[in-house]
C-alpha cells in the first residue's frame, strides 16, 4: 500500500522514501528469481568456534502480511501480521532451545533519537535489505569484489550486548502476502489466455550479528511463491526455511 | 490538456459555490475511534502507527518543548472534540509543508512556521490537516484506488482479447486516483476554513496564505511545469480562489491574526529554521521570504545575516557587494549572530582588506570563543598579525 501521507500543499520537491523503493526494487529482484524456483534459501555463513549455549537475543520483528489486490496493490492486514509475530516469535525460541542456545526476546521501546540501540535496529534494517540487494541481488557494488561477505553493523553493537546480555543478535524481516479472490480470479483467467500473472509472495531474511565485532556472521534469505505464516503449523515451516541450516539447528522442511 | 482544465475549473466553481452556501462538513468517525485490526483500515493504521513509532524517536524532530505545546494547543482548539485523536510532531524540514496519517498523526514542517504571517495563516493549514483526517480521506482514496483498479483490470483481460495490447484500462487509473486526490484537497480546504471560522479566526487567513504561496513559488528559478493531469493538488491559485470565495460566506470579519504571539514563539528558533531553508538554495524563494521577516519584525540582526548569506552563496552578478553590505549591516544592529563577524572577515580576506579581516576574526572569536572553527580562525588571526606587521 502506498506510503503517502496527506499534505497540505503538494509541495513539489517532497524526497521519496528511500526505505519504500529499496523494497520495491528488492522485491522485483528477488521475485523474478522467486518466479523460475519456488522456493529460494540461500546462506551465508562464517559463524565459528564452540556456538554450544551461546545468548541469542531476538530482535523485535519486522514482519508484515498483506494480501494482493487484483490490480496487484497490496493491502496490510494487521491482524494476520500480529498473529504471525506470536506464532514465529514461538516457533524461533523453540526451535533455538531445542538447540541448545539462550535465546531470549528483546523487549526495547527506547524513543530517544540518539540512543544506540535504536539506531542499531534501524541500520541493521538497512545493512539486511543492502545485502539482499547487492550480495544476494543482481546489483553487485564494484567495492565488494570476489563475493566477500564482510558486512558488519561495527563496534556500536557492543552496547547491544550489554543491555541485552547476549553474544548475538538475531533479526526477522518478512514481508508476505497473499492473493486476494480477484487476484487468483485474474491468475485463472490470464493462464487461459496464456500469460503468467504472480500470486502472493513470502520474501524474508534472518540475519545473525556477532555483538563483539558487528559483524553479520549468518545471513539467510527468503523469496518464494508459497509459505503462509497465518497458523503455527505454518509458520514453523516458514521459520524452519529462514533457519535452514543454522548451526545446530535441524528443522524439517517442506 | 483543455479538456482536463475545463474540468478543474467546473469543480472548482461548483466547489466555490458550495463553500459560498455555508456547507456543513461534519466528522466521519467519532472521538477516539479505532478500526478493527482485521479490516482494511486497521492494516492502513498498522501501517502508519510503525511509521510514527519511527518519527517519535526520529532525529529530525524539533523537541521544543513550547513550541510543541503551542502547536498541540491549536490542534486542540481547532479540533475540539478530536484533540485526544490526534499527536503533532515538528519535523525540521524547510520545505512549505503539513501532512496528516489516518491513524492522527500529523506532521508539521518547519518551513510552513517560516512562512506564515500570523497564528490564523498557521490554523488555516492546521485545520486542512485535521479536515483529512476528519473525513477519513487516506482510506476513503485506498479503496477508491483499489477498486477503480480491480475493475481495470477485468477491463484489461476484455481489452487483451480485441488488442492484444494488456494495461490500457490500469493506465487510465492513474489519472483518475489523482482526481479524485485533487477533489479530497478541496473538500479539505473548505472543511479546513469551516473549522477555521468555528475556532474564531479569520477566514480570511486562508485565502490570504494561498496568495503569498502562489507568489512565492511564482519567483521558483527552476521553473518547473506542474502538469495538471498529474498534480496530486489544485494548484496555489486555484486554492486561493476557492478559499477567498468561500471565506466571503463566513462574513467580512478580522479578529487580530496573534501575529505578535507566533512572532515571539518562533524568534529563538528563527536562525535554526532559516539556516536550514537557505541550504534549499531557493534564492528566489528566499529574497521573498526575507522580506516578509522584515516586515513581520523578526530579529532584524539575523535577517540582514541572511541576506548577506543569500548573496554570498547565491554569486550572481553584483552579489558579493551586496553580501558585504548586508553583513556590515547586521554588524550595526543589536544581537549579530556571531557568524556574520567571520563570514565579512572571509569575504574582506577575498579583497585584500588585510586589517578589517583580522578585527572581524578577532571579534567573531570574542562574540563566540567556543566556535568548532577556532582553530582555523586562530590560524587566519596568527598569518594576518604577521602579515600586516612585517
Amino acid at each position: 500500500m502506498h506510503k503517502r501521507l496527506y499534505t497540505a500543499t503538494g509541495g513539489a520537491r517532497q524526497r521519496p522514501s528511500t526505505r519504500l523503493s529499496t523494497l520495491c526494487a528488492l522485491a522485483l529482484t528477488l521475485l523474478i528469481a522467486g518466479c523460475a524456483t519456488p522456493t529460494h534459501v540461500k546462506k551465508v555463513d562464517s559463524l565459528k568456534g564452540d556456538l554450544s549455549s551461546a545468548r541469542i537475543l531476538l530482535m523485535p520483528m519486522d514482519v508484515e502480511l498483506s494480501i494482493l489486490t487484483a490490480a496487484g496493490l497490496l493491502e496490510p492486514q494487521a491482524e494476520w501480521t500480529g498473529n504471525a509475530m506470536g506464532y514465529m516469535t514461538k516457533s524461533l525460541e523453540g526451535n533455538f532451545s531445542r538447540a541448545g542456545y539462550d535465546i531470549r526476546v528483546h523487549d526495547n521501546n527506547d524513543e530517544d533519537p540518539a540512543s544506540d540501540l535504536a539506531q542499531l535496529r534501524k541500520l541493521h534494517e538497512a545493512v539486511g535489505l543492502s545485502v539482499l540487494t547487492h550480495h544476494i541481488g543482481p546489483l553487485k557494488l564494484p567495492t565488494k569484489k570476489g563475493g566477500v561477505f564482510d558486512w558488519t553493523l561495527g563496534t556500536p553493537a557492543q552496547q547491544l550486548k550489554a543491555a541485552g546480555a547476549a553474544d548475538y543478535a538475531l533479526f526477522v524481516f518478512v514481508r508476505d502476502s497473499y492473493s486476494s479472490g480477484g487476484r487468483v480470479a485474474l491468475q485463472i483467467g490470464m493462464a487461459i489466455l496464456g500469460a503468467h500473472v504472480p500470486g502472493g509472495q513470502q520474501l524474508g531474511f534472518a540475519s545473525l550479528v556477532d555483538l563483539n565485532t558487528g559483524n553479520v556472521v549468518w545471513f539467510n534469505y527468503l523469496g518464494r511463491g508459497t509459505g503462509d505464516l497465518r497458523n503455527q503449523a505454518a509458520a514453523d515451516k516458514t521459520v524452519a526455511a529462514l533457519l535452514d541450516e543454522f548451526p545446530g539447528i535441524h528443522p524439517a522442511i517442506d | 490538456m483543455p479538456v482536463q482544465i475545463r474540468y478543474l475549473a467546473i469543480t472548482a466553481l461548483m466547489l466555490g459555490a458550495l463553500g459560498a452556501m455555508g456547507a456543513d462538513y461534519a466528522p466521519d468517525f467519532d472521538p477516539d475511534y479505532r478500526p478493527v485490526p482485521s479490516s482494511d483500515e486497521g492494516g492502513l493504521w498498522y501501517r502508519v502507527d510503525k511509521l510514527e513509532a519511527d518519527v517519535r524517536n526520529s532525529p529530525h524532530r524539533v523537541r521544543d518543548t513550547e513550541l510543541n505545546d503551542y502547536l498541540a494547543a491549536m490542534v486542540c482548539a481547532l479540533a475540539g472534540d478530536f484533540c485526544s485523536s490526534i499527536r503533532v510532531y515538528l519535523i525540521d524540514n524547510p520545505h512549505f509543508n503539513a501532512s496528516m496519517a489516518p491513524n492522527g498523526m500529523m506532521l508539521v514542517h518547519t518551513g510552513l512556521l517560516l512562512r506564515v504571517e500570523d497564528e490564523a495563516e498557521l490554523a488555516a493549514v492546521l485545520g486542512h490537516e485535521i479536515a483529512h483526517f476528519l473525513r477519513s480521506h487516506q482510506i476513503k482514496q485506498w479503496r477508491n484506488l483499489r477498486d477503480s483498479a480491480a475493475s481495470a483490470v477485468w477491463i484489461d483481460v476484455g481489452l487483451v482479447m480485441f488488442t492484444g495490447i494488456y494495461g490500457l484500462a490500469q493506465m487510465s487509473t492513474v489519472g483518475a486516483a489523482l482526481s479524485y486526490n485533487r477533489d479530497q484537497e478541496r473538500e479539505a480546504d473548505l472543511y479546513g476554513l469551516q473549522l477555521l471560522a468555528a475556532s474564531g479566526y479569520d477566514p480570511g487567513a486562508a485565502p490570504r496564505l494561498w496568495t503569498a504561496i502562489a507568489e512565492e513559488r511564482a519567483l521558483d528559478a527552476s521553473k518547473e511545469s506542474r502538469n495538471p493531469f498529474f498534480a496530486t493538488h489544485p494548484t496555489a491559485e486555484d486554492r486561493q480562489q476557492t478559499l477567498h470565495r468561500a471565506a466571503l460566506a463566513y462574513g467580512d470579519h478580522r479578529p487580530d491574526g496573534a501575529a505578535g504571539e507566533l512572532r515571539a514563539m518562533l524568534a529563538p528558533h528563527y536562525f535554526a529554521f532559516m539556516r536550514g531553508h537557505l541550504q534549499l538554495q531557493e534564492y528566489e524563494q528566499t529574497e521573498y521570504l526575507l522580506g516578509k521577516h522584515r516586515r513581520l519584525g523578526y530579529p532584524e540582526g539575523q535577517v540582514a545575516f541572511f541576506t548577506g548569506e543569500l548573496h554570498r552563496l547565491r554569486k550572481a552578478e553584483g552579489d558579493g557587494d551586496k553580501a558585504i553590505a548586508a553583513y556590515s549591516r547586521a554588524l550595526q544592529l543589536p544581537d549579530p549572530p556571531p557568524d556574520a563577524y567571520r563570514e565579512l572577515a572571509y569575504l574582506k580576506l577575498k579583497d585584500n582588506a588585510a586589517p578589517e579581516a583580522l578585527q572581524l576574526f578577532q571579534r567573531y572569536l570574542a562574540a563566540h570563543p567556543d566556535a568548532t572553527d577556532k582553530a582555523m580562525i586562530d590560524y587566519y588571526i596568527e598569518s594576518l598579525g604577521t602579515q600586516i606587521h612585517e
